[in-house]
């Protein structure tokens, strides 16, 4: 090209420009007539774009451009503000400006090849911009799919690589727009990245799962993926997704495909890893419900056994796990849930597994579930240490279920500490507001158990008498036992007579036997029918024997409830209620309180015991750890 | 019916077709011609007919039909109007196209009378504002058998031109509408109506067309980018007719577009200049070298000639006259992109011709890109 033709090509595009605006016909004059002139001067072509654009041609500007992309491929910075305006019209189709939907229109008018050209130089020549190279891909994607097929390596390399510095932004490129381009026909890539690009849209809908409410979907699509990365590595088919599908039918297909495959093989490690989160998930979810309106939490303590005195006393801990405790309509199905995850986690902490287990729970986004997991486990499998370890390291919870979690691990030692009993004390002053309902199989004989306790009032305050009672059932049958333990007890028996009737028996039983007996907490803390009735019958049938039951208050010392027996009396006297006739108003005030009580009892017991507990707290812990105490009025004849 | 020479006469006679019928004659006349008029030796009869019973013509001496003499018509405006209604309903009806054009080259020759040629204006203006596309179709072949610059034609055209643009303020639509109804009449109308304007052969001063006409050929042509061509097309003739060579109307506008900026500055005129550029591109397939034939582009040089005496005159140098520039700058685009196609025959004659005139840019460049 001599210099005088790049002049007067020069000098034709200027005239051109000039007459843009004022005269757009003779500027087309002046470009049809130079690109007869100079048909391979990019200026020429390019200002013939240019009108054709800004007269908003379509036809007419896409041939321009068919010309400049074919003609002129790598070169010009206009052309490329053009072919990047065009890209970015064409990725938001639907919400354009009008200027964008000249390119989009534009777009439609070019042919197939020159449309593929385009994207492919574009990708070419994007350079540094991961971001914009991948877009470009994925609508070279959609608007030719067969082209993914060849492409789509090349496209989820990038990805895996832009996780690098932006993990957000690129598994949810990965997730929400390669994966569904590509499931039809997954391309074959190498397992490292295969796995990896599972992790990574794991990890993605973890995070989903653990923002959102409903992850049914979630579940399903996490499948979907690993169903597309199993086919791209040739491995056999897990099953699809269903929510109604029993844990076991997975479990069992595991066990299945674990038995054909070598030791260690990536398949069974990501197929038990995402039945261990399955089930995990399920197990975390569950262990919230709603109870009278209320989000409640359900917390894995251990259960009580109940204490006979014709036990052999040897207490050999058992080798064999526990048992979850049906204790709610909950039960059943956590204890699954559990299960099937502490199955999962077993078989991938074996030696086969565990390097590469532990590396993908890192990249995971799985760090509370699993320390509350694993503190669980470590409960369950009644590992103390480990579970006192694991719990200093857990994200602080509430402080209520970390003194029930405590409190937990003091029953698993067999022993309360006075650590323990603080615990009760201090769940007994946060108690929820939700009432929820007395469980059910609380205590068990002989064989260790666990508790998922809900966070209700009832449920915690049971949870904290049972632990009382099982500490100080046993002292019952020693000989000796003073009253005031055997009355303290009996208050906290209230709460469910019938669960241990041979305790409630013994308890009588020593009433009856002795000769005098000083039921100290009558008037203020039992308000029981059925006690009532027992100790008015012991009153009645023992009359001949001279037997005498005290009723005396609380010590004024304590904070206790005010004393309800004699008006007129002072605080500090004894009343003595013999049945040695002697005192007909005594009989009388037996009576008063006994009708007193009764009329007591729809109080919610509940409440009660938390109060009976928290004003009660010097003397029953003078009873569990025979610490002593200011002296009370005990009177014993 | 058996149709000897003189059976057909005394047919006509004897029938309900009297004269003093009119114009149910003139019908049955039209009908009658149909089938005579495809025998060659009876052509004289076909004259014969058609004057006397379609245009009721009678010599000057009121005597029966002279060959020599002018014959002059009897019919009366009333009449002249149901002859044109009679023609109208004749060529809407279906039919071969080869019948209804011969009928059509034997009422209107190429010589008529003057009140033939007006009763064919007539004719045709009534056929463009009621679209009777056969109609305007046989007066398409007419107008190329007689040449579409002859006297003849430039009257119809001028007669359009009347009708529909001079005395009206709104173009009717059915003109704006032409191109699709009768492409052929339109693009030959087209190469008459250039004629008659920015023609210094005619006038010896440049009229610019109206600029009604202006914007209607402006708008037909960008709307129609094939218009051009439609006379292209080959002609349905009687047998043994010769066809006359067509001509296209693009040298015409040529010469508009390129000598307006001299006497007129309408925008029209950039957008019909770029309208027949890309004509003239799309000639390139078609491999037509006679649309910008040399004589036509000559005549454009000598209105540019002239132009640049009359400049210097009064001593202005042309490279300082914005008329001269644009003129040039247009006549350089086109003579370019006509080179490119091949439409332009004797192109050293021509581009030496270019040379003589005051110099311009482009078309400096022009000359120097086909010279070598």
């Amino acid at each position: 090209m001599t210099n005088s033709s790049e002049e007067n090509e020069l000098y034709m595009v200027k005239q051109a420009q000039s007459l843009r605006k004022s005269d757009p016909c003779a500027a087309k004059a002046w470009i049809i007539t130079a690109k007869t002139l100079y048909p391979a001067a990019f200026n020429v072509q390019y200002e013939a774009y240019l009108l054709e654009r800004d007269g908003k041609n379509y036809e007419e500007a896409a041939k321009c451009f068919s010309v400049i992309a074919t003609n002129f491929p790598n070169q010009n910075s206009e052309l490329w503000q053009e072919i990047n305006s065009l890209t970015n019209a064409l990725r938001n189709e639907n919400e354009n400006t009008p200027e964008q939907d000249f390119y989009v229109k534009m777009y439609k008018h070019l042919t197939p090849e020159v449309q593929h050209n385009i994207f492919m130089h574009t990708i070419n020549h994007s350079g540094d911009n991961l971001e914009q190279c991948i877009y470009i891909y994925l609508l070279m994607f959609n608007k030719f799919p067969k082209s993914a097929v060849t492409q789509a390596p090349r496209l989820l390399e990038m990805l895996a690589e832009g996780m690098k510095t932006d993990p957000d932004l690129y598994q949810r490129i990965l997730v929400e727009e390669v994966l569904p381009m590509i499931q039809n026909k997954p391309p074959e890539l190498s397992p490292a990245l295969a796995c990896r690009l599972y992790t990574s849209s794991l990890e993605y809908y973890l995070r989903q799962i653990m923002d959102e409410s409903d992850t049914a979907d979630a579940w399903k699509n996490i499948f979907k993926v690993l169903m597309i990365c199993g086919q791209m590595m040739g491995w056999e088919p897990f099953l699809p997704f269903s929510k109604h599908v029993n844990q076991n039918v997975y479990w069992e297909k595991l066990v299945d495909i674990l038995s054909g495959s070598p030791a260690g093989s990536s398949q069974v490690l990501f197929y038990a890893t995402t039945l261990f989160i399955y089930s995990l998930h399920g197990y975390i979810r569950n262990c919230k419900l709603r109870i009278e309106d209320a989000d409640v939490s359900h917390v894995l303590v251990e259960g009580f056994m109940e204490w006979t005195p014709d036990g052999d006393g040897s207490e050999v801990p058992s080798m064999e796990p526990p048992k979850f405790s049906l204790t709610t309509p909950l039960s059943p199905e956590l204890s699954k849930a559990f299960l099937h995850a502490a199955q999962c986690w077993q078989l991938l902490n074996t030696d086969q597994f565990q390097r590469d287990f532990s590396q993908l729970m890192l990249a995971l986004p799985l760090a509370p579930w699993i320390s509350r997991f694993l503190f669980d486990l470590a409960i369950y499998f009644g590992h103390r240490d480990e579970a006192n370890k694991l719990m200093s390291d857990m994200t602080p919870q509430s402080s209520l279920v970390q003194s029930l979690q405590i409190l937990s691990l003091n029953l698993m030692q067999g022993s309360m500490t006075l650590q323990g009993f603080q615990c009760i004390l201090k769940i007994l002053s946060e108690l929820p507001a939700t009432q929820g309902q007395l469980l059910d199989n609380m205590a068990l004989k002989s064989h260790r158990h666990m508790v998922f306790l809900p966070l209700t009032r009832s449920a915690l305050v049971q949870y904290c008498v049972g632990a009382i009672i099982s500490r100080l059932s046993r002292k019952v049958y020693e000989p000796g036992c003073p009253d005031r333990l055997i009355c303290d007890l009996l208050v906290l028996q209230q709460l469910n007579l019938l669960n241990d009737v041979l305790l409630t028996q013994q308890i009588f039983n020593v009433i009856k036997q002795r000769k005098s007996f000083n039921l100290r907490t009558l008037s203020t803390y039992i308000i029981a029918i059925d006690v009532i009735e027992e100790l008015s019958f012991i009153w009645n049938s023992q009359q001949e024997d001279n037997f005498e039951l005290t009723s005396s208050p609380p010590t004024s010392g304590s904070s206790g409830a005010p004393t309800a027996v004699t008006p007129g009396a002072s605080g500090a006297q004894t009343r003595r209620i013999g049945t040695r006739g002697a005192d007909k108003g005594a009989r009388d005030e037996f009576k008063a309180i006994t009708r007193q009580q009764i009329g007591r009892c729809n109080e919610n017991v509940i409440t009660l015991l938390a109060n009976f507990i928290s004003q009660e707290h010097l003397m029953l812990a003078q009873h569990i750890f025979g610490i002593t105490q200011p002296v009370e009025t005990i009177v014993i004849k | 019916m058996s149709l000897s020479v003189d059976n057909n006469k005394a047919g006509l006679r004897k029938m309900d077709m009297k004269l003093e019928n009119y114009p149910t004659c003139a019908v049955e006349a039209l009908t009658r011609l149909e089938t005579l008029i495809a025998s060659r030796n009876k052509q004289n009869m076909v004259m014969q007919i058609i004057s006397e019973y379609i245009f009721l013509e009678r010599s000057a001496k009121d005597g029966p039909l002279k060959s020599q003499a002018l014959p002059i018509s009897q019919l009366n405006l009333f009449q002249e109007f149901q002859l044109i209604i009679a023609l109208i309903e004749y060529f809407s009806r279906p039919g071969r196209d080869a019948t209804r054009n011969a009928i059509f080259l034997s009422l209107f020759g190429s010589h008529l009378t003057p009140q033939r040629s007006k009763l064919l204006s007539r004719l045709i203006s009534t056929a463009v504002s009621g679209s009777v596309a056969p109609l305007l179709s046989s007066a398409g072949t007419w107008m190329q058998q007689v040449g579409c610059k002859t006297p003849l034609s430039l009257e119809v055209a001028q007669n359009i031109v009347s009708d529909f643009i001079s005395y009206t303020r709104k173009t009717p639509e059915q003109l704006k509408h032409l191109p699709m109804v009768g492409p052929h009449f339109a693009a030959n109308f087209m190469v008459a109506v250039a004629d008659l304007y920015l023609n210094e052969q005619r006038s010896h001063v440049l009229t610019p067309p109206p600029d009604a006409l202006l914007d209607t050929i402006t708008e037909w042509m960008t709307e129609n980018p094939t218009l051009c061509q439609a006379s292209q097309q080959p002609l349905i003739l009687p047998a043994g007719a010769i066809a006359m060579p067509f001509a296209t109307p693009l040298a015409g506008l040529l010469r508009w577009v390129v000598l307006a900026p001299l006497v007129s500055n309408r925008a029209a005129y950039s957008n019909l200049h770029l309208s027949l550029l890309r004509t003239l591109q799309q000639l390139v397939s078609s491999g037509e070298t006679t649309a910008l034939p040399i004589q036509d582009l000559m005549q454009i040089v000598q209105s540019l000639q002239n132009h640049c005496a009359r400049l210097s005159e009064s001593k202005t140098d042309p490279d300082t006259d914005a008329a001269y520039q644009k003129s040039m700058e247009r006549f350089a685009q086109a003579v370019q992109i006509a080179l490119s196609s091949n439409c332009i025959t004797n192109q050293i004659q021509l581009l030496c011709v270019l040379e003589s005139l005051p110099p311009h840019k482009l078309m400096k460049i022009v000359i120097a890109a086909h010279k070598k």
